[in-house]
């Protein structure tokens, strides 16, 4: 019974900490204006990200080795800086969105403008790094990012024309008057949403703290592969009830409340405060990940003691780091500046630095050193290269289509 | 044939320099950022040390990265001579290398040390792991 | 002398031209030391991720990329080549060493 409790926490922790305010906004922009056309996407990128975790998942069971650790071995120190400092600027970026983020909720929530719980945010997701034990964050979080399930329930009550959106969802092509470009840029934004490399970063680090062993693998391959598919439909509900609710109107979103509004329309201000309270512990949640994906990527790249297992005392450089990286998403946020922009931009990053996180990880997942008699058979590696072969087109066409298409205007 | 840690091939850049270096408890302190070698009497080269700290890895980076790398060192008070761990102290080598208690203790990070004297150790709750 | 000294130095064959780089250092057990058995030497830097070590290693495609950037790798056993100056010098012809796959099979 205890075991089955556990491994249900742990799908459940992976649907809602799959879940971030890049996916949040990414698909209901995306929804309201392309309606359910770019979910091939999501569903490419989802795949992706369960290939991609499952491989470092089994890889840390085994080795004890998480991805930051496997990059410095396999491609040596220079071509790891480079990754260093690509993923750690973009990770830094993806936490300022996340500050953002549930400030913006707060602000929904209070109507008081969101500066001014900038900094109280900081703090408070300082001390839970500092004190809070690993699995009672993760899955707290995880379980109450869970609400977001109220979007799938809005759209469920609203009992949209679902022909239509079946259609929608199958077409593979941008609705008539939309152009190519654009949706080839927010294809690459919701690909790069769904496959974020503090992803992998935090869940192969969090399976070090945890301590995995291999006895734990086919737990954590469940986890994956229920978890983050299932997290994936909650981004994909996100989407479906923009394009119900907001497409027909013409709306383009530019802020939070735009994002909440299907929910409030099926069920008034219950629906708004429970998708508000799932959109804050996802943003909560997925602060957390990056801040500590931060430290997690600088301590394994050096080799220095991290994680929570660790007292602070003896991982001083890692607790240095994050707290760091939190002040500067503070800092950042503080100013002002618009936080849907900010996830935005990261997304796009993001883009840039996959390919260098997953190449490693798909030679250690091959490593009889790393993985013993668990290398990968010939599923995973046909579907690793392929996914890896995705990731390197989203790259190299990421920047050229921020320019193009002006950031998707 | 002879063998080293269990191994008749060892590539010292593919199965030993980059791997994290570890305690017996498995708690990090390094990298093997490089090796030192020696020429012995009869002409061959040994592997005498793991090296470890910013100074060893600053010959293996390309030059763009050398003043980032020794701007980070500076901050936490360095940068430090790098820190030498005999071969000898080698317990076990597989994904990490693992080494002796002792040799752990004298190879310990001066820039973690000096952090956790001035600001972390400072802080309350620093002892306790949140586990 | 340091092993970064090493990897990556430039390899003249006998005639004094530059034929290629030092791409690892391979080592072996002798009474408990580890020594030097000879190096491993490439016409460029790039690394082998350990596919040297084991014919089987997938995935396919990326073996097959490794070996093919590494068709000119070689292995050249101590004695036949001397150091000097971060420089190594063969003492015999770039030709005639083994490459590094026949030392697998």
């Amino acid at each position: 019974m205890r075991k089955l409790l556990i491994f249900t926490l742990g799908v459940f922790s992976a649907i809602g900490g799959f879940v971030d305010i890049g996916d949040i906004v990414s698909n209901a922009t995306v929804g309201a204006r392309y309606g359910l056309a770019l979910v091939w996407a999501v569903v490419v990128g989802v795949i992706g990200i369960c290939v991609f975790a499952e491989m470092s998942g089994r890889v840390v069971a085994v080795s004890g080795s998480p991805v930051y650790s496997l990059i410095r071995d396999k491609v040596g120190p220079g071509a790891a800086l480079v990754n260093l400092i690509a993923s750690f600027a973009v990770t830094l970026l993806t936490l300022t969105a996340q500050i953002g983020g549930i400030a913006l909720v707060i602000q929904i929530a209070t109507t008081i403008p969101h500066v001014v719980y900038v900094a109280p945010i900081g703090i408070a997701l300082w001390l839970i790094v500092w004190r809070v034990k690993f699995d009672s964050m993760e899955r707290a979080f995880g379980l109450a990012g869970l609400t977001i399930a109220v979007f799938a329930v809005a759209l469920w009550w609203l009992d949209p024309d679902w022909g239509d959106l079946g259609r929608q969802a199958v077409s593979l092509s941008p609705p008539p008057g939309e152009a190519v470009p654009t949706y080839l840029f927010y294809a690459v934004v919701l690909f790069a949403a769904a496959m974020t490399p503090y992803e992998v970063f935090f869940f192969s680090s969090g399976g070090v703290e945890e301590g995995w062993k291999p006895s734990d693998m086919s737990t954590q391959r469940i986890n994956v592969f229920l978890g983050f598919p299932l997290g994936g439909l909650l981004s994909i509900a996100i989407a479906a009830a923009a394009a119900v609710v907001l497409l027909p109107r013409g709306v383009d979103v530019k802020t939070l409340d735009q994002v909440v509004e299907p929910a409030a329309l099926a069920f008034g201000t219950a629906g708004l405060a429970v998708a508000l309270f799932g959109f804050f512990a996802a943003t909560v949640g997925a602060a957390l990940e990056c801040g500590l994906s931060c430290g997690y990527a600088l301590a394994q790249y050096f080799g220095w003691p991290w994680g929570k297992r660790v007292a602070p005392a003896r991982g001083a450089r890692f607790h240095a780091t994050v707290a760091l990286c939190l002040l500067v998403g503070v800092l950042i946020v503080q100013t002002g500046i618009d936080p849907i922009m900010v996830t935005e931009v990261s997304l796009v990053f993001s883009a840039v630095a996959l390919p260098l996180t997953y190449l490693p990880v798909l030679i250690a997942a091959n490593d009889p050193d790393y993985v013993g008699e668990h290398v990968n058979g010939r599923l995973s590696n046909g579907l690793g290269l392929a996914v890896l072969a995705v990731v390197f087109i989203a790259a190299i066409a990421a920047i050229p289509l921020m320019i193009l298409t002006r950031m998707g205007a | 044939m002879s063998t080293w840690q269990g191994r008749e091939i060892v590539d010292l850049l593919t199965d030993i320099i980059d791997r994290e270096i570890v305690d017996p408890e498995g708690v990090p302190l390094g990298r093997v950022d490089d090796l030192e070698l020696r020429s012995r009497d009869d002409g061959r080269t040994e592997v005498v040390a793991l090296l470890t700290g910013t100074v060893a890895l600053e010959p293996r980076l390309p030059r763009w990265a050398l003043t980032l790398i020794r701007a980070s060192a500076r901050l936490t008070g360095g940068p430090d001579d790098p820190r030498r761990i005999p071969i000898e102290a080698i317990t076990k080598v597989d994904t990490v290398v693992s080494i002796t208690a002792a040799a752990a203790a004298a190879a310990a990070s001066p820039s973690e040390e000096r952090l956790k004297r001035k600001i972390i150790g400072r802080i309350p709750g620093a002892d306790h792991a949140s586990e | 002398m340091r092993a970064s000294e090493l990897i990556g130095a430039p390899v003249l064959d006998t005639d004094g031209t530059r034929c290629s780089y030092v791409i690892d250092l391979r080592a072996g057990g002798d009474d408990g030391d580890l020594v030097v058995d000879g190096l491993v030497i490439g016409r460029h830097h790039w690394r082998m991720f350990g596919y040297e070590h084991r014919e089987e290693e997938g995935p396919a495609l990326m073996r097959r990329i490794i070996e093919m950037l590494h068709r000119h790798t070689r292995y050249v056993p101590w004695g036949d080549f001397e150091i000097d100056d971060r420089a190594v010098r063969l003492r015999r012809d770039w030709d005639d060493l083994p490459p590094l796959r026949s030392l697998r099979e």
